[in-house]
């Protein structure tokens, strides 16, 4: 009991979601039904996926505005490989990993040889791959996801979406990774003091490279993901992810000054953005309004685990 | 001499009495009484954490004591700030220095009190101040030279002429010598010496001994808040001093030297890296301690940094017979050599993770290649540790940032009694711990070479070098020019071999009559030189990028016979208004060292708002909607700098939430594109003289004037020293705060001001007209050649940035290149600008 206390007390966004789905049950009875659980837990997967990522290159004291622009372009990509046929998944899929982890080579060569602000570096990028979308399909985008692939956005398995599954497998597998792996302490080390990680023998460079690799595989799958769900390509699909990734990952817990954080906080984060997400949309707020919230939850729970940290400092 | 005095001295210059401080959970300072005469050097020692500092920082008016009393010229005072300080003729000047880096040598001295009106400053006045101050310590500098291309020891002459601007009664230096080398010390001392022959009373704080004998006139010991008294420096001999500073005699203090030693383990020959060391001959064997000492910076901490691999150099070395030229650290860790290095803040320590996390670290290859890290080997491990240096902390999951200092400096110490090093490199292994903890250090490390490992030490506290080493190898100018044995080591000797292999005019004797002849050849040919190259330096890149613009003009102009015809050129400084005014305002901010991604929303607002107001003909709402939009501006800058100066939320997250805001707004007030703007406020914005567009030349004289206040203006000053050193701008009076709101603000402002324009072009509202702004801001200010790091750029370089993406943009129209591919040229053009300013200066730091 006192542990599962302390666990909340460590993890407030947990805390927080548990809140958020009480009071949303509370005004729309709606919510607390098992099939609008499991709606939710469906499309949180996009999101859930692409902010795994983007908690990595939080963690090595970076940022990836870059994750938009990969996710579009997987969507438009796969799509146009895939034109429906599921012959053509596994390259289309292998293609669209393999162009991503360049892009994110690309991002970590610029912030770890090139020394680029990662904000500066990954913002040019997107707005690079989107020009590249644009570019490719001339504005109008072509081709469908085929069907085999579909299951994975729409399915289910035992109950449970498909999609949720691949989420939380794959998260869990990279947090059980980040803590308890050399190469996630590595990360670790790298984000909390550059230069110590380099004197303790640490491949800095190498590691922000494979961070901003992983940040930007992560962003393909949940690219991949997404375009399973809506078997489309659609211009522009990424850009919902640029701010919502960066919120899920701050309000999951991780500090922007690097080494602090964890994944688990970052899946919890994700299902509280989601989840807000769904409760503006009973409330009929609009995009607008959305925005907005979004915006002021960045700012307040950057506050709220700051507030956290000089209390536990202090006692 | 020291009749005439006391003499002059019945008043004191500067008295103390009974000051008390405490701080949460600690007493500071106790009853601290002191007096400072005019025209004496009164030393302050005492061991770290005495309280010196904090009486220092309460004369200094960085902190009010709790109780006691100031008095200045037998005057009872309150003293209410630094400023309040100054103005009682009370100058400071920091141990670690406060300069500007990207300011010059005059700026730098009038920081924060230039002489001038109330937007110019007088620059002349700066530099015949300069100079009579600079003539008055007996050097000579040139004065429009950055700080940054200064040596150590210039830097702190910058700081003393600094302090003596406001001409004070009463100088502090905190530890001025902890930077310095001998000659250098030597120069300093001449300098108190002149000051003190003007009448000014000298606040030297110091822990090194022999220094505070050669210069004090009368001494002070601090021990836990307490004065325990002030003696004359005749009165007192070094023993004497030490056991009033510790309470006991300091002689037993280190560990017996090897009784004897094994056979060579490390050996390095001829190890050179140009602009380092070189021709680097000597070995260490199992269980000798060898010190490499000398002066700081001669290559000392340059060689272990080679060996362990972080330093490209020739050279043969093996350990152990085997070949140790290491590449990477890693490599070097591998092979069972080790480094500690001395700053454990900056290298050694991973403040926020635990202590097993930080013990751990570079043995996790070792045990687990890049995979799974075995959980009971780590514990064990972690435990041992943790015992063997007598950590102390609740667990070893405790974040390290919890710890004190010298349990900080344990866990460095302790991480490496993990496994058998064979080489252990320590440097100042005891910076900035306590006695006690201190002698356990020395006695660990005795033990490890006792065991049979090589070890080498670098400090630059010789006492501790000579008490610790077997051997010390003395380095002058990167090489090896003698060798002694521990036991007959001295200071004197260590000093004197360093000095006299050094060049002659360097000789540590007669350093200051040196400067002085110096100071007179070197002055005018300095100062008649400089300033067409300063010119050329701080245009370098505006230059550059006007060349570019050409050439592309040329290329441009050979396709299209339309791109020089004064209608497209018209085009072209209509489309490029717009982005230039949100450069300016982004240029503010990225200068000072943050970034404002809200701009793009901001216009996007600004376009809706402008769409539902300045609709009726015949000019109604014009003046309320430019009003309106322009307030928009102005509240996102002022929450911008409310989230970033109040809340201190990183500039980045702070302006992505707002971003998010004033998006999640524009498309509340313009969900999609729609409304029509007025012909009157057409007009308005769209005026042009002939087929000059109106905005555009008010553009351009913003530019002018912002350029004009950045050279010879006081927001020049503020802007860059902020951007270059927080810091430094706090400690001359500098309000940050004030100085970061203005810039959010003034880059809001712009930003609505550039949603005006757009409004007027698109004539509608749109809640992504902004989109592209916020990425295309960035790039015409690091286009222009501004450091995204702060403190360096010039307006001009950022208005040719803006030119530059309009004149590429239109190109690109009129070469009938698809839109789409602006996207892709901005995101590479900025990523090329921002790559090409970072290489040139890693080429500017491997060239020094």
């Amino acid at each position: 009991m006192r542990r599962a206390f302390n666990a909340l007390r460590h993890n407030p966004v947990w805390v927080a979601v548990a809140l958020l789905y009480c009071v949303a049950g509370l005004v729309s009875p709606a919510m607390l039904k098992t099939e609008q659980v499991l709606n939710i837990l469906q499309v949180t997967a996009f999101l859930g996926l692409v902010a795994s990522g983007q908690t990595i290159a939080l963690l090595v004291g970076g940022i990836d505005l870059s994750v938009a622009g990969v996710v579009t372009m997987t969507n438009i990509l796969a799509t146009s490989l895939m034109m429906g046929q599921n012959e053509r998944i596994a390259p289309a899929v292998a293609i669209c990993i393999a162009l991503g982890v360049a892009v994110g080579i690309i991002n970590g060569i610029l912030v770890a040889f090139l020394r680029v602000a990662p904000i500066i570096a990954t913002l040019a990028m997107n707005a690079i791959l989107f020009g590249a979308a644009l570019v490719y399909t001339g504005g109008a985008p072509f081709g469908s996801s085929a069907p085999a692939f579909n299951q994975l956005g729409q399915g289910s398995v035992l109950g449970l979406p498909a999609s949720a599954l691949c989420w939380l497998v794959v998260s869990l597998i990279l947090a059980y990774a980040m803590r308890r792996t050399t190469l996630g302490r590595w990360i670790y080390a790298v984000g909390a003091n550059e230069i110590a990680a380099r004197f303790m023998g640490v491949p800095t460079r190498l590691v922000l490279v494979l961070a901003y690799s992983l940040s930007a595989l992560f962003a393909v799958l949940g690219g991949l993901l997404i375009t399973a769900y809506i078997g489309n390509p659609s211009l522009g699909i990424g850009n919902q992810f640029l701010l919502a990734s960066v919120v899920a990952v701050v309000v999951g817990g991780t500090a922007l000054t690097g080494g602090i954080g964890s994944v688990v906080g970052t899946i919890a984060g994700a299902l509280f953005v989601t989840l807000l997400n769904s409760f503006t949309n009973i409330a009929q707020a609009s995009t607008g309004a959305q925005y907005v919230i979004q915006g002021v939850l960045i700012a307040f729970s950057v506050i709220i685990y700051r507030v956290i940290g000089e209390s536990a400092e202090t006692r | 001499m020291q009749q005439e005095k006391i003499v002059g001295a019945e008043v004191p210059a500067l008295e103390l009495t009974d000051i008390q401080k405490s701080f949460p959970g600690v007493k500071a300072l106790k009853r601290a009484s002191f007096a400072c005469r005019a025209g004496e050097v009164h030393v302050l020692v005492g061991e770290n954490g005495a309280g010196k500092s904090t009486l220092m920082r309460i004369i200094a008016g960085v902190w009010k004591p709790d109780a006691g009393t100031i008095a200045v010229n037998g005057q009872r005072v309150e003293i209410a700030g630094p400023q309040h300080a100054q103005s009682l003729g009370i100058a400071m000047v920091y141990q670690d220095t406060r300069l500007v880096p990207d300011l010059d040598v005059s700026q730098n001295i009038w920081l924060g009190r230039e002489p001038g009106g109330r937007l110019l400053v007088d620059r002349k006045a700066m530099d015949d101040g300069a100079r009579e101050i600079l003539a008055k310590l007996g050097v000579s500098l040139p004065l429009d030279v950055p700080v940054r291309d200064l040596e150590v020891a210039e830097r702190q002459l910058v700081e003393i002429a600094r302090a003596l601007t406001s001409n004070p009664a009463v100088l502090i230096l905190d530890e001025p010598t902890s930077a310095l080398d001998a000659a250098e010390i030597q120069r300093l001392f001449a300098i108190v010496a002149e000051l003190k022959r003007q009448g000014t009373a000298v606040i030297f704080i110091s822990h090194r001994l022999p220094e505070v004998f050669a210069i004090a006139d009368r001494i002070t010991v601090l021990k836990d808040g307490e004065v325990v008294g002030t003696v004359d420096r005749d009165a007192i001999n070094h023993e004497q001093l030490v056991a009033m500073m510790v309470g006991r005699e300091l002689a037993l203090a280190y560990p017996p030297r090897a009784a004897k030693v094994g056979q060579e383990r490390l050996v390095v020959r001829d190890l050179t890296s140009p602009g380092l060391f070189r021709d680097v001959t000597f070995s260490v064997r199992a269980g000798e301690i060898v010190g490499l000492g000398g002066i700081q910076g001669n290559g000392q901490a340059d060689v272990v940094r080679g060996l362990f691999g972080l330093l490209p150099h020739e050279g043969t070395v093996t350990l152990d017979g085997e070949n140790a030229a290491f590449a990477t650290p890693a490599k070097a860790i591998k092979a069972g050599f080790v480094y500690i290095p001395g700053d454990r803040h900056r290298e050694g320590l991973f403040m926020p993770h635990s202590i097993r996390e930080n013990i751990s670290l570079p043995h996790l290859a070792g045990w687990a290649g890049l995979g799974r890290v075995p959980a009971d080997r780590e514990q064990d491990e972690l435990r041992r540790a943790m015992s063997s240096f007598a950590i102390k902390a609740h667990s070893g999951e405790q974040a390290v940032r919890t710890l004190s200092g010298g349990n900080q400096q344990k866990v460095v110490l302790g991480r490496w009694t993990i496994g058998t090093p064979k080489v252990y490199v320590f440097e100042d292994p005891t910076r900035g711990v306590d006695v006690a903890t201190k002698l356990e250090i020395y006695r660990r490390i005795r033990a490890l070479a006792d065991a049979g490992a090589a070890v080498i030490l670098v400090a630059s506290d010789l006492l501790e070098l000579i008490g610790l080493s077997d051997r010390v190898l003395v380095f002058s100018d990167g090489r090896i020019v003698d060798e002694v044995a521990g036991a007959d080591a001295t200071e004197e000797r260590i000093v004197g071999s360093a000095v006299d292999a050094n060049s002659p005019d360097a000789q540590a004797g007669d350093i200051a009559a040196n400067i002085s002849v110096q100071s007179n050849s070197a002055a005018p040919a300095a100062a008649a030189s400089l300033p067409a190259r300063n010119v050329l330096g701080r245009y370098m890149a505006p230059m550059l990028l006007l060349g570019l613009i050409a050439i592309l003009s040329f290329a441009t102009a050979q396709f299209s016979d339309f791109f020089l015809t004064s209608r497209n050129v018209s085009n072209i400084a209509a489309q490029v208004a717009p982005l230039a005014l949100v450069a300016l305002g982004q240029f503010c901010v990225i200068v000072l060292g943050g970034i404002d991604l809200s701009v793009g929303p901001v216009i996007s607002l600004v376009t809706g708002i402008v769409s539902y107001i300045a609709v009726s003909e015949g000019g109604a709402g014009v003046v309320e909607a430019s009003a309106i939009a322009l307030a928009a501006g102005v509240l996102t800058g002022l929450v911008n700098a409310l989230l970033i100066v109040k809340l201190r939320i990183p500039d980045l997250i702070a302006t992505l939430a707002t971003y998010s805001v004033v998006f999640g707004l524009a498309l509340i007030v313009r969900p999609s594109p729609g409304g029509l703007v007025s012909d009157t406020f057409l007009n308005v914005f769209e005026f042009s003289f002939g087929s000059v567009p109106a905005v555009a030349i008010v553009i351009l004289v913003l530019y002018l004037a912002m350029e004009l206040l950045l050279v010879r203006g006081r927001l020049g000053q503020r802007l860059y020293a902020v951007g270059s050193n927080a810091e430094a701008s706090t400690v001359v009076g500098i309000n940050i705060g004030v100085v970061r709101t203005a810039a959010y603000v003034f880059c809001g402002l712009c930003a609505a001001g550039a949603g005006l324009i757009v409004a007027a072009r698109i004539g509608s509202g749109d809640p992504q007209a902004g989109a592209t702004f916020t990425l295309s801001s960035v790039t015409a200010v690091v286009v222009g050649g501004v450091s995204v790091f702060g403190g360096r750029g010039t307006a001009i370089g950022v208005l040719l940035g803006a030119v530059a993406v309009g004149v590429m943009q239109n190109a690109l129209n009129l070469m009938q290149v698809s839109a789409y591919y602006q996207y892709i040229w901005t995101g590479g053009l900025t990523l090329l600008a921002v790559a090409g300013f970072s290489l040139r200066l890693s080429a500017r730091r491997n060239r020094r």
